[in-house]
């Protein structure tokens, strides 16, 4: 399993398995000698440990941005900045295999893991690959010993693993990559694009997201189960969340469930005189450091920001906001709530999925000018657009109905398998757009 | 796997497959309407005025040349005939010419490709030559050498991590003639109730042909992307490098033809055709000699494009290889 996880990651760029690699046997050792070592020594192997993760994602995911803002900064007192650019491709799934590495150094330098002396088993934690490029990000204790265990072939556990990859499979090229086409276009022509066309386009484009990232989630889980392997869940029906704090409870839980453990917990504890306060900071801090996570650029560090602070007025408005929801009927509250954080998700993904700062300031300018009276030109023919509106209607509801499809008896889960792929076949936009976080 | 694909992509048997069996754009598209039967490439009649043979031809050229020559017979006064590929990066010989004979070389190109001559480098990088007497074998390998080059590991690696891996994987899967139906049907859904083709294919106004997106869109290759007069100086320019460089070198003469996208002549008003070939076939500092079809293609009442493919037809590699006769007799009278 290690060899065709080398193989899949080479596939990408070969060279950059030794970078993997450099990881790989830094933090192997790292954990034996945390786990061996006491006092301030273990804190030390630990800080080689981060440093070296953190210095892979350093040069890799933010030389240039900080080196772009060096010169800029520069620029402003006459000054020329001497650091190259520097010019390569951005390792594959780079902040997710980090990120999933850290866990194991974190884990056991508290305790809570036992080193793994096994290297080839190590190795595999890290590169275990239906997760490898785009999580879900796993956590050793979850992962470690399975790869321990034995797995025998179990064909109820291989037909959930194979219709959990087929919905997967399904949200991404029947949904995501159709409306794709529309929000593409709209964020392409952006400065022509009526103010109307780009709302209507940062809707649809929550649902992009969705369906290609946890489409993937679902291709990566349902991969694994057939191999006998649980990963961790990843979604859970984000958008019948009522709050943002719900939200990410719902959203990529993988990654903020890593923030929490790892960053916002601790932080909290720290400044815990700070009171309220010290949540709040906490918060920030979390939210600024996972839109920088997404991405190397001011508009990520933005789309955390607006999150940290809708999180952070959340839990400072705790009692305000049950006495609004005793005033009106529950229904209609929940109702209301769920709205309004849809659109607040909505207009915080309008700054990741712009390419700059600027443009999504300019296409947020002219969404709150909009009118029903624009012009419409959204690369999608009506009758797409509807079958659009169905899919994602159709998914909303089974997510509430029917999370989990069982399929007990072969011949349902044989015809409802044909059922999927062929649709995927027949309703598949088949245009190689890559997984929006294979970037990450 | 790629052993696989090639030899099903040529083959007939059910196994095979439909991609390039009616056209390369149906092959992309699956229109029904478009599943035309194609005619065996190249074979045509040509009236080849008789006289000496000894005309040594060198062609540097995409496949509108090398799948439609069948016989360097159809060329006048020629004796040898030799190509090498645009689009084989593996071939990196140096071609040696025998300056005692007479030699020619041409240049064919697609419109959309015409900018790649901007680099010159390009261009000699493809095509080496030396003006060295030829060794005994050059003519007699009429493809040139296109086989295996680099070290075993970098073969390793290109066969283990091929970038066409994926492509080929989806071929062998799924591109079997037992599914062009299933295929037929997803298109016409697309195309009929969601007016959507392939993204690398555009239905043309009356319906009748099919355009590569990437020749008919707006970006960078396309007929209608606008190119300042400067960039198209640049390229004539880079043409005249490339010219004096071969005619000094020992060639009697350099021909350099560009085949037009199908769109710049069956429909230039589809956007606002950039007349990228005019501007460099009249320029008036172009020393490079043109074997001109784009004013051929304007005035003939023959069908010179096929409907489901991004080349010419029979008749319109007729209308070439007979304007380029001419060119070659013009060689002929300068002695």
């Amino acid at each position: 399993m290690l060899v065709a996880s080398c193989y899949f990651y080479m596939a990408y760029v070969p060279k950059y398995i030794l970078i993997l690699g450099f990881t790989i046997v830094i933090d192997y050792i790292a954990g034996i000698y945390i786990e061996k070592a006491e006092g301030h020594r273990r804190k030390l192997y630990l800080i080689i440990s981060i440093c070296s993760n953190v210095g892979i994602l350093a040069v890799f995911k933010y030389y240039n941005f900080l080196n772009f803002n060096v010169t800029e900064l520069l620029h402003q007192f006459g000054r020329h900045n001497p650091m190259p650019v520097l010019k390569f491709l951005l390792p594959i799934g780079l902040s997710f295999h980090t990120f999933q590495a850290m866990s194991y150094t974190i884990e056991v330098y508290r305790g809570n893991q036992k080193a793994e002396r096994h290297f080839g088993i190590y190795a595999l934690y890290v590169m275990f690959y239906p997760q490898l490029v785009a999580g879900p990000i796993e956590r050793p204790q979850n992962l470690l010993h399975q790869f321990w265990e034995e797995h025998q072939f179990d064909w109820e556990e291989c037909k959930a693993g194979l219709m959990q990859m087929a919905q997967g499979l399904f949200k991404k090229v029947v949904i995501a990559d159709r409306i794709s086409i529309l929000v593409d276009h709209c964020y392409a022509d952006y400065k022509i694009q009526s103010g109307l066309g780009l709302c209507i386009a940062a809707m649809f484009y929550a649902f992009q997201i969705y369906c290609d990232f946890s489409g993937y989630s679902d291709m990566a889980i349902g991969a694994a189960r057939i191999m006998g392997f649980k990963l961790m869940t990843n979604f859970t029906a984000p958008f019948q969340s009522k709050n943002i704090t719900e939200f990410w409870r719902r959203w990529h839980i993988s990654l903020s469930t890593w923030f929490n453990d790892y960053l916002f917990l601790p932080l909290m504890i720290a400044k815990r005189d700070w009171d309220k306060w010290g949540v709040v900071f906490a918060l920030m801090v979390t939210f600024l450091l996972s839109g920088l996570w997404h991405g190397a650029g001011w508009n990520f560090i933005i789309f955390g920001g607006l999150h940290g602070l809708a999180i952070s007025y959340e839990f400072l408005s705790k009692k305000l906001r049950k006495k609004t929801s005793k005033a009106m009927p529950i229904a209609l509250y929940n109702n209301l709530s769920m709205v309004l954080t849809f659109l607040f998700a909505c207009f915080a993904w309008v700054f990741f999925r712009s390419r700059s700062t600027p443009q999504a300031f300019e296409i947020i300018h002219k969404q709150f000018h909009f009118s029903f009276a624009d012009h419409l030109d959204l690369k999608l023919n009506t009758a797409e657009l509807i079958f659009t509106i169905i899919l994602i209607a159709a998914l909303l509801i089974k997510e509430k109905v029917l999370p989990v499809i069982r399929t007990r008896s072969n011949f349902t889960f044989f015809s409802l398998m044909g059922l999927i792929l062929f649709s995927c076949y027949l309703f598949g936009v088949f245009n190689n757009k890559q997984f929006i976080y294979f970037q990450f | 796997m790629k052993f696989i694909a090639q030899a099903r992509y040529q083959s007939d048997a059910f196994w095979g497959s439909d991609k390039y069996a009616y056209g390369d754009l149906f092959g992309l598209s699956y229109l029904p309407q478009f599943r035309i039967q194609q005619p065996p490439t190249g074979y045509i009649t040509v009236d080849v005025p008789k006289g000496n043979r000894d005309i040594n031809l060198y062609g540097l050229v995409d496949s509108h040349i090398y799948a439609f020559v069948k016989s360097d017979t159809i060329f006048y006064g020629v004796k040898n005939y030799w190509y090498s590929k645009w689009a084989d990066s593996a071939v990196n010989e140096t071609i040696h010419i025998d300056t005692t004979k007479k030699n020619v070389l041409f240049i064919e190109v697609v419109e959309h490709n015409i900018r790649l001559f901007a680099d010159t480098n390009h261009v000699f990088k493809k095509f080496k030559v030396s003006a060295a007497p030829a060794p005994a074998h050059q003519y007699a390998n009429k493809a040139g050498k296109t086989g295996f080059s680099g070290s075993l590991l970098r073969g390793l690696r290109d066969g283990i991590f091929d970038k066409a891996i994926t492509q080929n994987l989806e071929f062998n899967l799924f591109n079997y003639r037992l599914f062009t139906p299933l295929k037929e049907l997803k298109a016409n859904i697309n195309y009929k109730l969601f007016n959507r083709v392939d993204k690398d294919v555009i239905v043309s106004g009356n319906g009748k042909y099919l355009y590569l997106t990437a020749t008919a869109d707006t970006n960078y290759e396309s007929s209608f992307y606008p190119i300042p007069q400067p960039k198209v100086d640049k390229i004539v320019h880079a043409l005249n490098v490339v010219y004096n460089h071969y005619k000094s070198i020992g060639f009697d003469e350099v021909y350099f033809t560009m085949v037009p996208n199908p769109v710049s002549i069956l429909e230039p008003n589809m956007g606002n055709y950039n007349n990228l070939i005019p501007r460099i076939q009249n320029n008036p500092a172009l020393q490079m000699k043109t074997v001109d079809l784009f004013d051929l293609y304007k005035t003939t009442n023959l069908q010179v494009y096929k409907n489901s493919d991004t080349h010419y037809t029979n008749d319109g590699f007729k209308l070439w290889v007979e304007e380029f006769n001419k060119k070659l007799m013009e060689v002929r009278k300068k002695d």
